[in-house]
């Protein structure tokens, strides 16, 4: 008697639960039906701000390929050393040209402009501190400027130099008829402040 | 016409359930992102404000290089207490929609000061004043930016204030419906008092299933430990927060199962009883 009285209190208590999961998918099925979209939609948004950082593929590492570049650096890493022997300058270059990756003794390498032996303009930029391009008023035509990476080394002679406005980008053109690195700094050298001076130094890819 | 109240219990049923779910979530939001006192506590508890504090600490540090001062000419021309007080400042115009602005004039003074001693030191003769003047004002500009990382304050106490508002209607206009429903519960159960208790629990059940559901949703389609905004201080908070709400959900869902399932039981032992008596 006492068992048929829990089997059947466990019984409708089964009945009451399996009623209480068909209620919650009549409610799931009919949310899916009206904002299924809209929940994709928030979904994927928030996943493009998700960044799995462990998986991230690191391509900071360039593959040596006869033809020179084939796999672009991560932006804000380092792919090259940049010596110029004449002011004792041997530093990083990094690609990306934001002052959180040029801070320190650093050497931004453009976004928008080529990679050395990709035949185009290449253009670096740096801080005028003693530890980077102070000394760049030293340089003279015909010093070497020589760049190390992981596909190969380049070696440039210096043919100009220049101070321009900083809002004078057109001279310092992106083009891809002649390897020409341009690098510049903020002029004067021992200023105080901010400065709208750069000082460019324009070298070719020697033969 | 039989089945009319067995319909008509279901309905019911469905509307108490959705209530629930409603008033789960509307109390999360109450007691999470809607409050300020827990926003305020979150981001003490992530360090928050000593991250922010590096991370000023570190953009200055770009901008040091460029100006041609010493190195540590910008270091400690803030406090971490400074940073603590003007976050503060910040939740306060979006929660309690104050109107006070980021105080720049000690950071100015201290700029100012390590710039002329570095002047000094460095021997510079001719300096340009006005270089040095908007040199302090990128520095100041850059400690409101990353103070506030919005201009929008306003605007978003505006919506948060409304959000409020709303919430508290919602919320009161949830518990008559709650009320309302269960009166007609048992109403339709007639005298069967059992019927109407499990209903209620059949309900809550439900309403928790949904609960747990949707924390399983979020977990398998967000990862939100890799959710990244901005910078790693406003990050870590963020996912701090955001992970406090989904287990809210589903400690709500666990409540509401636990609750459901004696209820349910509750009236089927007194069914069972009745059931006997009348034997």
């Amino acid at each position: 008697m006492h068992n048929d009285h829990l089997k059947k209190i466990l019984k409708a208590t089964i009945i009451n639960v399996i009623v209480a999961f068909f209620i919650t998918g009549i409610i799931i099925g009919a949310i899916y039906l009206l904002v299924g979209e809209q929940i994709d939609e928030v979904v994927s948004l928030i996943s493009k701000v998700s960044i799995d950082i462990e998986n991230k593929d690191s391509t900071s590492d360039l593959k040596i390929l006869d033809e020179g570049i084939k796999t672009y650096p991560e932006y804000g890493t380092q792919y090259a050393t940049i010596e110029i022997p004449k002011i004792d300058v041997n530093l990083p270059v990094y690609y990306g040209d934001t002052l959180e990756v040029i801070k320190g003794a650093r050497v931004g390498h453009s976004s928008g402009s080529y990679f050395p032996g990709e035949g185009g303009s290449i253009v670096y930029m740096g801080h005028n501190s003693e530890k980077v391009f102070r000394r760049f008023s030293e340089l003279q035509k015909g010093n070497e400027i020589i760049i190390k990476t992981s596909y190969g080394e380049f070696k440039y002679k210096i043919y100009d130099m220049q101070l321009i406005q900083e809002t004078e980008v057109e001279k310092i053109p992106i083009q891809k008829e002649k390897e020409i690195l341009m690098i510049y700094t903020c002029y004067p050298f021992r200023n105080i402040g901010y400065t709208t001076q750069r000082y460019v130094v324009y070298a070719e890819l020697e033969k | 016409m039989r089945g009319f109240p067995l319909i008509a219990r279901y309905i019911l049923i469905i509307i108490l359930v959705i209530s629930f779910i409603l008033f789960a979530f509307i109390n999360i939001a109450s007691s999470t992102v809607l409050s300020k006192e827990y926003v305020l506590g979150k981001l003490d508890e992530t360090n928050y404000y000593n991250g922010i504090y590096q991370e000023l600490e570190s953009n200055f540090e770009k901008y040091s290089q460029q100006s041609g001062l010493e190195e540590g000419a910008l270091t400690q021309i803030i406090s971490e207490e400074k940073v603590k007080d003007d976050v503060i400042t910040i939740i306060s115009n979006i929660y309690d929609g104050t109107d006070q602005e980021i105080d720049v004039t000690e950071i100015r003074t201290n700029l100012n000061n390590n710039i002329q001693q570095s002047i000094s030191n460095l021997g510079v003769g001719n300096v340009n004043q006005e270089a040095v003047e908007t040199f302090i004002n990128t520095i100041c500009d850059e400690y409101a930016n990353t103070m506030s990382h919005t201009q929008y304050e306003q605007d978003i106490n505006n919506v948060v204030m409304k959000v409020l508002k709303y919430t508290q209607m919602a919320k009161k206009a949830l518990l008559i419906i709650m009320l309302v429903d269960i009166i007609f519960i048992f109403a339709i159960c007639n005298k069967r008092l059992y019927k109407g208790i499990s209903s209620i629990g059949v309900a809550a059940i439900s309403s928790g299933v949904f609960n747990v559901v949707a924390n399983v949703f979020v977990n398998s389609k967000i990862k939100i430990n890799t959710i990244t905004i901005l910078n790693n201080t406003i990050s870590n908070s963020l996912r701090e927060i955001l992970n406090n709400i989904v287990d809210k959900v589903s400690n709500y869902g666990y409540i509401f199962i636990g609750i459901g399932l004696v209820l349910v039981l509750l009236g089927n032992i007194i069914d069972s009883i009745k059931y006997e008596e009348e034997r």
